[in-house]
């Protein structure tokens, strides 16, 4: 279908419908984007503190073993016995001297060596293994690994540039603006299905323009409105973007009294912001492929969202804080994240919006989305512009070949 | 004697407490639902992982009446999704430990939900660890309400109170 439709010519200020409809371009994704040249983020490194620690995650669609081995090196494992394709790990975190199949028992080691397999020597002198086996070609499918203060990402690739090369200067900026090196921990999980398409999700955070419109409860308090000082850094290739914003906290001046005493929180800590970061109370940042790392007010959160197949994505927010916080700060962050996740006040907005973009966008119908709010695919000083989504679309059309 | 009528009393009041939050939330009555929790009350929910885990961050976090109202009103005006119905199935409902101003009750429960006319699909099986309070006149209000879903995955947003 793909071939079919190929790509309108007028870039990517049109998106065509098969790029969230067609099953074998989702297929494709995962070769040329997920299992190709990517740093995927997989955890934080405080979620395996210790050798023989494992959190489960996943690269593209494939389920990985995140794991400390005896060394205190992070490695990442495709989640799957070498012999029969079992997964090896069922639980999602844990600790282990060693990753024991539960199918024939087959164990591998912290650093993925196949070391033991048993009745390898037979019963009785009758049986066992065949004399060409070699256990070293058997090992764990193992990933490139890179880490960066305290944020793992794994690669198929081995050919992979360093992290803050893929990243580049603009983006990296942001990204030490939260992860500076400080030890981080996990305060909490939220792990949801969205009905559409993984890219839907990407573009969504990529897109200013829809915040403020869609997003009421940010336009009510002001944490979110279209005339509040913003900056959109998209990287060079357009593989990653930043919306920073900063919250004026006053209702938009065009609400009139009456819409003003209609709603207004009896409880405002809910919103209660403590400065934290320089310029922005906002910061959601883009990582190609898939990740979406966010700070708003004071929550910050690992947004993984993993690409389950063509009209589904799995989200999981990974809450977090520093390790030697004030316990006042961790309590807004924790009050802060009814506005995020499967019930938050804002999130539940863009879960059901995709949902119904996804319906509409599964209509055969020769579609495509018209991505017309401002020119180009760069930087821009102002909320009114859909640049990081172009910019995206720009890499996106190169890897895949479209 | 005596004491079996009253436990068999206290039961049946429990039980139609319950029946009652269910089924206004069914209707959807969001106005009326921060009324069953008292004005201190806390609305948390969360899932076994997390729970298990004893991890700050829920998927929601209320901490007194005024902010449940907050999340009520929220839900009527500021938040956009699609129209459903849903409907709760109340499993055990135990009371596990009384006094004579308090209950300490535990639930289960699960929730289905039909979005636009589309058929039922299974939202969320819970346990709930919740205390009630007894007003002198014997009405019973939440004084904290936890919810602890099972699934770690969600197959979708969870909107309405549960």
């Amino acid at each position: 279908m793909s071939e079919f439709y190929g790509w309108p010519d007028a870039g990517a200020r049109r998106l065509p419908q098969h790029i969230y409809a067609d099953k074998d371009n989702f297929q494709r994704e995962l070769d040329a984007i997920f299992f190709a040249d990517s740093w995927n983020y997989v955890a934080l490194s405080c979620e395996v503190p210790e050798p023989g620690d494992y959190i489960l995650s996943s690269v593209g669609n494939v389920g990985v073993i995140v794991s400390r081995d005896r060394k205190g090196t992070i490695r990442v494992f495709v989640n799957r016995c070498t012999h029969r394709g079992a997964r090896l790990c069922e639980k999602r975190k844990g600790n282990n001297k060693l990753f024991t199949c539960p199918y024939h028992e087959w164990r591998f080691n912290l650093e993925g060596r196949l070391v033991g397999v048993p009745l390898s020597q037979g019963v009785k002198g009758k049986g066992g293994m065949s004399p060409q086996f070699d256990p070293q070609n058997h090992g764990l499918k193992q990933l490139n690994v890179c880490e960066r203060h305290g944020v793992v990402f794994a690669s198929f690739s081995n050919d992979m540039v360093p992290l803050e090369t893929y990243l580049g200067p603009k983006i990296l900026r942001y990204f030490d603006r939260v992860c500076d090196g400080r030890p981080l921990k996990v305060i909490g999980k939220h792990k949801h299905v969205v009905a559409g398409n993984w890219k839907l999700q990407i573009e969504n955070v990529k897109d200013t323009v829809h915040a403020a419109i869609l997003h009421s409860f940010f336009t009510l308090f002001g944490i979110w409105r279209s005339d509040q000082e913003t900056e959109i850094v998209v990287e060079d290739k357009g593989m990653h973007s930043v919306l920073a914003s900063t919250a004026t906290f006053s209702k938009q001046q065009t609400h009139s009294e009456e819409a003003d005493s209609e709603f207004s929180l009896l409880d405002p800590s809910l919103i209660a912001h403590e400065a934290e970061f320089s310029h922005a109370t906002g910061a959601v940042m883009t990582i190609w492929p898939n990740l979406i790392f966010l700070q708003q007010l004071n929550c910050l959160v690992m947004r993984h969202v993993e690409p389950v197949s063509h009209d589904k994505c799995v989200k999981t927010w990974t809450f977090f804080a520093y390790e030697d916080e004030d316990p006042a700060l961790t309590a807004r962050r924790v009050k802060q994240a009814n506005l995020l996740g499967a019930s938050g006040l804002v999130t539940i907005d863009d879960n059901e919006i995709l949902a119904s973009c996804q319906v509409g966008l599964q209509q055969q119908s020769q579609f495509e989305c018209a991505i017309e709010y401002g020119e180009g695919s760069s930087d821009c000083d102002h909320m009114v512009s859909e640049s990081a989504i172009r910019g995206f679309y720009n890499y996106y059309r190169q890897v895949m070949e479209l | 004697m005596e004491e079996m009528l009253k436990t068999l009393l206290l039961e049946r009041s429990v039980r139609e407490f319950y029946r009652r939050y269910h089924a206004q939330l069914d209707q959807q009555m969001l106005t009326q639902w921060p009324d069953f929790f008292t004005e201190d009350a806390s609305y948390l929910v969360t899932n076994r992982a997390n729970f298990e885990e004893d991890m700050l961050v829920y998927n929601v976090f209320c901490e007194g009446k005024k902010m449940l109202i907050d999340r009520a009103l929220g839900l009527q005006k500021a938040v956009w999704f699609r129209d459903r119905l849903q409907r709760r199935f109340a499993g055990s409902i135990e009371i596990t430990h009384q006094s004579e101003h308090a209950l300490d009750v535990v639930s289960s429960f699960m929730v289905t939900e039909s979005r636009q006319g589309e058929p039922s699909s299974l939202l969320l099986t819970s346990e709930s660890q919740d205390s009630l309070s007894i007003a002198p006149d014997g009405t019973l209000q939440f004084s904290k309400r936890l919810c602890i879903i099972d699934a770690e995955v969600l197959p979708d947003s969870i909107i309405y109170p549960i």
